[in-house]
């Protein structure tokens, strides 16, 4: 009771006193200025407002007392943060195609693959896991969605033939981050449409450091099982790599259709995204038939799906079948609260722009005499702060302005800077109190969230390590898409 | 997490809640089918046995390139700005509930309800802006005062932009009564029709602002945020039985 009644005594406060005093007292420095918005929007986030809701009524509060702007403004900037974001169009998409692919069947033949690939191996299963994750991150752009559908069967799986519940948990915890690394990836179009740098080139940055952190983790797993002696499982031949691989292989085509149709020139992104969505569609209701008027019916035992020639009409009434219906609003519902942030977001950028706040900081920055790497040190612990109130995208929004211009200063690429901010926001993911991944896991795994928190540690590390690594060197991010795309020309 | 108590809904809530559904699932399908489709006429409008067709049937391949790409953003606009109103119902919106899980039931209920006048007073400054900004689009008055409506603006040019139309997308023939009303004649769909969200949109948001006070108030709910995206998704893991 007393820590409720202090926070929202708190909150109320700094917005009354603000509203009272904020014209007169702070007009003069922009820098309390922005301290006080900040506060405002923490005070209310604390209170448990919605984030967006705290963005935008602090930002709203701040523009009406402190500048000309008009509510009618603001609205429109609602409006425009949709329309006149047609890269942002991309994150429905993405979300769409990743909903009717974690339907239980896609993610189970995936990891059917994995385990006939790498399950072998000491510590098979585990590495099986790994490997699933980094082939789920790439139909999908977010990392929680990566931790549901592998987690929830590959757990219980690793249970089975005896691995800790512990080290399955915080295994799956932390290859679920590369949901938001491996293309496609929420974050990275965010980020793009944050500082206008090309998503194409981002996508493709994602895909070397992907598959870096990966081999990390397999490798670690390896290491760890022989000495702890981990069960490993049969090599059941290159027969059994086929078979899966084949009925893997209808999920798997969507990444080709999304980085070979981006790159082969055929899509833009947007467009990709949503061909990715209609095929990930067609798939799940025609060739698994995990939804849809095909779907096995509930009380075969055998969990057959009916073919198609019993029932020919469904090849009309799919695209209006109740599941399909849902599979659409579950996305939409998802989008409509990323995207109210992410334009609230863009209201607080506006705030911040008007200010003139980040020409502020980079020179503040730059007089402080930091060089790149300290500079990258203090992005890494804003980021990791951040990045326990913020969800991931709103927070690149905010801080994706204010340090873009001081790392192009500081001879950064901003490409390389784009894949930083990633794995920053894959650390946040699993670091607690507020890690993401953590409560995912915690729901999946049905563990206590401070066993969960102990399970990840470990592996935590490991992550940490990869960061330092992909900031010191540069090439591991900027070799392909130079490569691919000749080098990067700063537009400012 | 928060344990979340089964929906006592009545009807109406129900039919109104699927109806919502429907909606939005509609809205981000139409954006995805529409994308979709114009991929396929970018590529086939210059293929020869189109063309061929063309001549023989003297027809001209749709083409939706900008009409298309113009209606599936003002979608995208409308599926947000919609479904705003809906996620506080359904308790969608994201939020941090570290406070909120560290206070007994009376914190969680003075918590609530000051997270919610910040909301509402949130949804209120929104619902003047949207309408101070889509009112000129329909030739009506704006509203004047900065915080609170104090009254209608006077009748200016600048209440007067019903003209203002999207420059890619043609005017379906079901609208043509909008040019009877306000006296302009449109060849291409006017801005209004996409803005018309703006208001709808916010008014919803109030609503639901509104039913959640209620709803703390009577004890039946003791926060507007869930932690997040996924809850749900775990929450069905959960159900089957788990991991």
């Amino acid at each position: 009771m007393r820590v409720a009644v202090l926070t929202a005594a708190v909150a109320i406060a700094i917005i009354v006193g603000f509203l009272l005093f904020g014209e007169t007292a702070l007009a003069p420095s922009p820098g309390l200025k922005v301290t006080v918005l900040f506060l405002m929007v923490i005070s209310l986030l604390m209170v448990g407002v919605p984030i967006a809701v705290s963005l935008g009524l602090s930002s709203t509060l701040f523009l009406l007392v402190l500048s000309d702007t008009s509510l009618a403004s603001i609205a429109q900037s609602l409006f425009q943060a949709m329309f006149g974001h047609p890269l942002l169009i991309a994150i429905p998409f993405f979300i769409l195609a990743s909903t009717f692919m974690s339907t239980g069947g896609v993610a189970r033949r995936i990891i059917d693959f994995s385990i006939a690939c790498v399950g072998h191996f000491p510590g098979g299963l585990a590495i099986a896991g790994v490997f699933a994750c980094m082939m789920f991150a790439a139909l999908s752009g977010s990392s929680p969605s990566t931790v549901v559908a592998v987690g929830s069967i590959v757990i219980a799986g690793m249970q089975r033939v005896g691995y800790t519940k512990d080290f399955a948990a915080g295994v799956v915890c932390n290859a679920g981050t590369l949901g938001i690394l491996i293309p496609p990836s929420i974050v990275m179009v965010v980020y793009a449409a944050a500082t206008n740098v090309s998503i194409q080139r981002m996508f493709m940055a994602g895909i070397l450091p992907g598959i870096l952190a990966g081999l990390m983790l397999m490798i670690a797993i390896y290491i760890y099982a022989r000495v702890a002696k981990l069960p490993k499982g049969e090599w059941e031949g290159w027969g059994e790599v086929f078979d899966t691989g084949a009925r893997a292989g209808w999920g798997l085509f969507l990444i080709v259709i999304i980085l070979g149709g981006i790159y082969g020139g055929i899509f833009t992104p947007t467009e990709a995204a949503a061909v990715a969505a209609v095929y990930a569609f067609i798939i799940a209701a025609f060739v698994y038939r995990d939804m849809g008027p095909l779907k096995p019916a509930e009380d075969d035992p055998t969990r057959t799906p009916l073919p198609l020639f019993e029932k020919p009409y469904a090849l009309a009434t799919a695209w209006v079948h109740p599941d399909t219906r849902d599979a659409l609003y579950d996305a939409g519902k998802l989008t409509i609260t990323l995207l109210f942030i992410i334009a609230n977001a863009l209201i607080l950028k506006h705030v911040l722009t008007d200010e003139q706040i980040p020409q502020a900081i980079t020179s503040s920055i730059l007089d402080a005499g930091f060089g790149p790497l300290m500079f990258l040190v203090i992005v890494n612990i804003i980021l990791l702060i951040g990045g326990q109130f913020m969800e991931p995208s709103g927070l690149i929004l905010i801080v994706a302005p204010l340090i873009f211009p001081i790392a192009i200063e500081l001879g950064i690429d901003p490409i390389h800077l784009g894949i930083i901010i990633v794995v920053n926001m894959e650390i946040g993911m699993i670091t607690p109190p507020v890690g993401l991944n953590l409560f995912v896991t915690s729901g999946v795994a049905g563990m206590p969230m401070l066993r969960v928190v102990r399970a990840a540690s470990p592996w935590l590390g490991l992550l940490v390590i990869f960061l330092i690594v992909v900031t010191y060197v540069p090439e591991i991010s900027t070799t392909l898409p130079n490569y691919f795309y000749g080098p990067e020309v700063i537009v400012q | 997490m928060a344990e979340r108590e089964p929906e006592p809904e009545g009807l109406f809530a129900r039919v109104i809640g699927e109806i919502e559904k429907t909606l939005i699932a509609l809205m981000l399908g139409a954006m995805v089918l529409i994308t979709t489709i114009n991929v396929f006429f970018r590529y086939t409008f210059n293929w020869r046995p189109v063309n061929w067709l063309e001549e023989q049937l003297a027809f001209t391949w749709p083409d939706m390139l900008g009409w298309g790409y113009q209606t599936s953003l003002i979608l995208f606009a409308w599926l947000v700005l919609f479904g705003m109103g809906h996620a506080v119902r359904k308790r969608a919106h994201l939020g941090v509930d570290v406070i909120v899980n560290l206070s007994d039931r009376s914190g969680r209920k003075v918590l609530a309800l000051v997270s919610v006048f910040f909301c509402l007073a949130y949804a209120f400054l929104l619902m003047k802006g949207s309408w101070d900004y889509f009112s000129s689009f329909v030739n009506l008055p704006s509203t004047t005062g900065r915080w609170f409506p104090t009254g209608l603006s006077e009748m200016s040019f600048r209440n007067l932009q019903a003209f203002y139309t999207f420059d890619e997308i043609g005017m379906p023939s079901w609208l043509l009564w909008m040019e009877g009303v306000f006296g302009e004649e449109y060849d291409k769909l006017p801005r209004s029709v996409g803005y018309v969200m703006l208001p709808i949109g916010t008014v919803l948001f109030f609503g639901a602002f509104v039913r959640s006070l209620l709803r703390i108030l009577r004890d039946r709910e003791d926060r507007l945020i869930t932690s997040h995206e996924a809850e749900d998704e775990v929450e069905a893991v959960s159900r089957r039985g788990g991991a």
